[in-house]
């Protein structure tokens, strides 16, 4: 589903340049759970960022489901992105200004999908992660474990084919980081890709495979059985 | 979409309320201010539209040559006399001519209605085809009727209700004093917009002296003719027959409103403020907007990723943008009702304002084109922040932004500081012009106007001067036949001794005994007149006429007399009838210059001859002492009126008069003044919404300097410093602008003030005073905090 052929990426300023992808090779197949680990600044969040197509490589090859996006304009990525990648932040990145069902039917309005579809998907999707109750509150509203389910369900309303995690429960306690890593494994069993950015060790045994990056290479790449954890 | 959009915005803008309220008042301000100028201009714009055959009709007139432009408005300086008429008649282009003739002048015709003495204003004979160029309708009795034969008169409707009481009088008769006229036709009254004054209409008399018979006069001419060429042919053909060299002008009829007094430049003036208005209040949105953008960063974010175009996004905040402008409208709205009246008041106009008609519409395109353009880069701005950059927590304040918002705040505070300038200076000027030395009395002195000269300068009736004279209070009275405030009146031919070959164009009124000392004009050499002497104007046995005059300081150099004590005694010849051996004056008296009139307008050398006037209005003027204005106008009246038969005599005090010359002055004086009040509020407005998001962005910075020990003034200037020298750039930016249109200005004056760099200091200063103590507010807040309090927050 996704090919990285000696994919780079540069930061230049006036005075410095930075490499914080140096040519890196990397396929993932449809219905993997990857778990992309390294220490800060070793180009995890710039892969995220190029895998989600926010951001374009300054070499190298991307083919995402047998297309070369690599040179694709931003507009082209946009229509690519709406269509199969849903993303999970850290920081949920909830619009503050929009209830928890505005916050979910966004991106099926950026679809086009029409509003009787919008209004059936958002219920439906809602009701899965019992937030229901919470549709008409707005982020401020609603505590961190919370916020981080609506977070899920609108890059989830989309049914994408790609769902890209960076350091999801970051920002949460214990309990509700678990939920979270079950809902993301519960993705996934269910065929959706996943890819995760995570420092978390405990998180990362989730995933079925962990990509090692350092210094903007990939230093181990090991698929491992995950671990089932009991409950 | 759309609706969601809006929405969002609504929350938005509710979330950052105080942000919210500034751009909202500022733009209110200035959506009014362009609404109320839309208004006033669409208002004069309109003038005359409505009138039949408007492409093809001209007005004509003639003017003394030196006198200057041929003007707009129906005052006397813009009419023709009967000879012109009859010459334009002759012209192949001509279709058609239509005149108004004054009949009633200044204080009106004194007439009687039912035993009730009544003034009769703006009656004009009116040739018959008037309904070929105004549109007139009649709803009563026939007003060709009314003006095919002497003894009628047509009323507009509320005349006939003032006057008689009722609609539609038809048959009712108006006494005057040489007989009397029946109500033949009653017409509509003319709308605000047009020109056109008259409220009475009667028949042209067409035996009357050619020569001395003007009117306002209207011609239709057949396409495509040459304008200038039959103004020039008509001109020639006149000046070949009249001995004064005349100047013909045709203007079109849909450009004498606008042409009349200074309303072209007040609507310029106008519009040129109501622009820099809205421009600060735009700026204000665009650099609060901005400002404010790094709090809609991660939303941009986060709709981007969810594969939001940046078209999408830059409609979602231009959506935003024109809700603002659209709730700024309805407060506009609001604010244009509450300040019409007094607007009104000072443009002079009588605007309306009807939000159903074309204001509606007015009002919609101006929202939309201000929230669409002050939207435009704040949203173009928003919408380029890269997603990946905020998602990933990076976000880099642009340079750019802060570029632009510092280079429109310092062309907010070039607009202030100009307005500022300027306002000084229209002010100083005006007050320079009210301060003037005219060279006569503007206190203690009144006017009794609207006289017959016929009487006055018969000798045989002095005897009201003198029942005047002894009314307790007065100290002095004399016949006048111009007003003092209204400019010298008659120009014609004076030859003067040393040049007996040269015609020289003065200026001249008619007075009576003591005039200098009533007038209070200063005496340089000579006397004033006095029935001790002959001066009286009378003719000799020999049939030719003479008169004593008393001459100003202007015309003994324009004489080339090297004193004034040379010319008293000197005889000079007057022009009269195209003659200039018929009319001989003594010099008995030199005065020093006066100014009658307003100074805006070229003056001759004056004369003032005693007893010969040939004004078609007379005035009488009054020296009081120290007295009850209210019982000396009253004794006044029953005086006028046992002698001349005048009932309530018009009786005004010189000092009002002269205010009344610089009232246009006056108007854009108070225009300026309160756009310029706007603006700098406006600019303030702006600033403090500038200096609230640096302080905020530097709140951290003033902590750390609070511990290091920084006093708080230390930390106010700090943070004002960045501000004060972009407001300082301004002011000196602005230095030439300033002195470029107020220069302009002034140069319609033959009498002004000269530019002092003390008043653009002062501006500089001021705006300086007033950006600091903005900017201080918030700082001193900011600098009160407790740096604990910032500090562990981060």
């Amino acid at each position: 589903m996704i090919q990285l052929k000696q994919l780079s990426r540069v930061f230049r300023t006036d005075e410095v340049e930075t490499t914080a992808l140096d040519k890196i090779d990397l396929n993932v197949e449809e219905g993997e759970f990857v778990a992309v680990m390294g220490p800060s600044g070793c180009g995890k969040s710039t892969l995220l960022s190029i895998l989600g197509m926010l951001d374009s490589p300054s070499g190298g090859e991307y083919r995402f489901a047998g297309e070369d996006i690599s040179s694709y304009s931003e507009k082209r990525l946009a229509d690519v992105r709406k269509r199969s990648v849903g993303f999970v932040f850290q920081s949920f990145n909830l619009v503050d200004d929009l209830t928890v069902a505005e916050n979910v039917e966004l991106p099926l309005q950026y679809q086009g999908v029409p509003k009787a579809e919008r209004s059936e998907r958002v219920r439906e999707i809602l009701a899965r992660f019992q937030i229901d109750g919470r549709s008409g509150h707005l982020p401020q509203q609603l505590s961190g474990g919370q916020q981080q389910r609506v977070a899920v369900a609108r890059a989830l309303v989309i049914k994408p084919r790609l769902v890209l995690a960076d350091e999801p429960t970051g920002n949460l306690d214990s309990k509700n980081g678990e939920d979270v890593m079950e809902m993301l494994t519960a993705l996934n069993n269910a065929g959706t890709t996943v890819i995760m950015v995570t420092h978390s060790e405990h998180d990362a045994r989730y995933a079925k495979r962990i990509v090692r990056l350092f210094d903007g290479r990939i230093a181990s790449d090991k698929s491992e059985a995950p671990v089932r954890l009991a409950g | 979409m759309i609706r969601s959009y809006i929405t969002a915005g609504l929350r938005a803008l509710l979330r950052h309320r105080m942000h919210f309220a500034l751009n909202v008042c500022g733009l209110a301000i200035g959506l009014a201010a362009t609404l109320l100028v839309t208004a006033y201009v669409q208002f004069e714009l309109s003038f005359d539209r409505f009138q039949p055959n408007l492409a093809s009709t001209y007005r004509l007139a003639q003017v003394h040559n030196d006198a200057g432009e041929i003007t707009g408005g129906l005052t006397a300086t813009n009419r023709i006399s009967l000879t012109g008429q009859q010459i334009a008649k002759t012209m192949p282009e001509v279709k058609s001519l239509f005149s108004l003739f004054p009949l009633s002048r200044g204080a009106g015709i004194q007439i009687e209605v039912d035993g009730a003495h009544l003034r009769l204003n703006n009656l004009y004979a009116a040739t018959p085809n008037i309904r070929d160029f105004v549109k007139l309708d009649v709803i009563a009795g026939d007003l060709d009727a009314a003006l095919a034969s002497p003894g009628k008169i047509a009323l507009s409707r509320s005349e006939a209700i003032r006057l008689l009481g009722e609609p539609a009088p038809i048959g009712k008769p108006i006494k005057y004093r040489n007989g009397a006229m029946t109500v033949t036709a009653v017409f509509e009254d003319l709308p605000n917009n047009t020109h056109y004054d008259f409220t009475s209409l009667a028949y042209v008399n067409p035996n009357r002296n050619p020569d001395e018979f003007w009117g306002n006069t209207y011609v239709e001419l057949a396409q495509d003719s040459d304008i200038a060429a039959l103004a020039a042919r008509i001109r020639t053909q006149i000046n070949a027959r009249s001995p004064q060299p005349w100047n013909v002008g045709l203007l079109p009829v849909k450009d004498i409103h606008i042409k009349t007094g200074n309303n072209e430049q007040t609507i310029a003036i106008c519009i040129a403020l109501s622009l820099l208005l809205l421009g600060i209040a735009s700026f204000n949105f665009i650099n609060m907007s901005t400002a404010q953008a790094a709090q809609r960063a991660k939303e941009v974010g986060v709709r981007k990723a969810l594969g939001a175009s940046k078209s999408q996004l830059v409609t979602q905040f231009l959506v935003e943008s024109v809700l603002v402008a659209t709730i700024a409208a309805v407060m506009a709205a609001v604010i244009v009702q509450f300040s019409l009246p007094w607007f009104a008041d000072i443009v002079g106009s009588k605007i309306q304002v009807n939000y159903l008609g074309v204001m509606g519409l007015d009002l919609i395109a101006i929202t939309l084109v201000v929230g669409v353009l002050a939207g435009l880069y704040p949203a173009l701005f928003v919408s380029a922040f890269s997603a990946k950059r905020v998602l990933s927590g990076d976000l880099q304040r642009g340079t750019t932004a802060i570029a632009v918002r510092k280079t429109l705040l310092v062309v907010q505070s070039i607009f202030s500081v100009c307005l500022i300038i300027a306002t000084i200076v229209v002010f100083q000027q005006i007050r320079y012009l009210s301060d003037l030395p005219v060279g006569y009395a503007k206190t203690s002195r009144l006017e009794i106007r609207g006289l017959n000269p016929d009487v006055i300068f018969d000798q045989k009736n002095s005897g009201v001067v003198d029942e005047l004279k002894r009314i307790d209070g007065v100290v002095n009275a004399a016949p006048f036949d111009r007003s003092l405030t209204e400019g010298s009146g008659g120009v014609l031919d004076i030859i003067y001794p040393h040049s007996p070959d040269t015609k020289n164009a003065a200026g001249f009124s008619a007075t009576g005994y003591g005039f200098i000392e009533t007038v209070g004009l200063k005496l340089v050499a000579g006397r004033d007149f006095s029935p001790a002497y002959g001066d009286w104007h009378h003719k000799t046995e020999q049939g030719l006429e003479t008169a004593s005059i008393i001459i100003t300081e202007s015309m003994v150099r324009s004489a080339g007399i090297a004193t004034p004590e040379e010319a008293v005694g000197q005889v000079f010849r007057l022009g009269i009838d195209g003659r200039t051996d018929v009319f001989n004056v003594t010099v008995v008296g030199v005065v020093a210059d006066i100014k009658m009139g307003s100074v805006k307008v070229k003056q001759y050398p004056l004369f003032f001859i005693c007893g010969y006037s040939w004004s078609p209005e007379s005035t009488l003027v009054l020296q009081i002492a120290d007295a009850d204005i209210g019982r000396v106008r009253g004794e006044a009246t029953a005086i006028v009126k046992k002698h001349l038969g005048v009932e309530n005599a018009d009786i005004r005090l010189v000092e009002d008069n002269y205010d009344a010359i610089y009232r246009y002055e006056h108007r854009q004086a108070e225009l300026v003044l309160v756009f310029s009040v706007l603006a700098i509020f406006l600019t303030c407005i702006g600033l403090f919404g500038l200096a609230a998001y640096s302080t905020q962005r530097r709140s951290k910075e003033v902590a750390i300097r609070k511990v290091l020990g920084a006093s708080r003034m230390a930390l106010v200037n700090l943070l004002a410093g960045e501000y004060l020298l972009l407001v300082g750039f301004s002011s000196v930016a602005a230095f030439p602008i300033a002195f470029f249109f107020t220069s302009e200005w002034l140069s319609n004056f033959n009498e002004r003030i000269g530019q002092s760099p003390l008043v653009y200091l002062a501006a500089a200063i001021l705006i300086l005073v007033i950006a600091w103590a903005t900017v201080s507010v918030l700082a001193l807040r900011a600098a009160s905090l407790r740096p604990s309090l910032t500090l562990r927050h981060d």
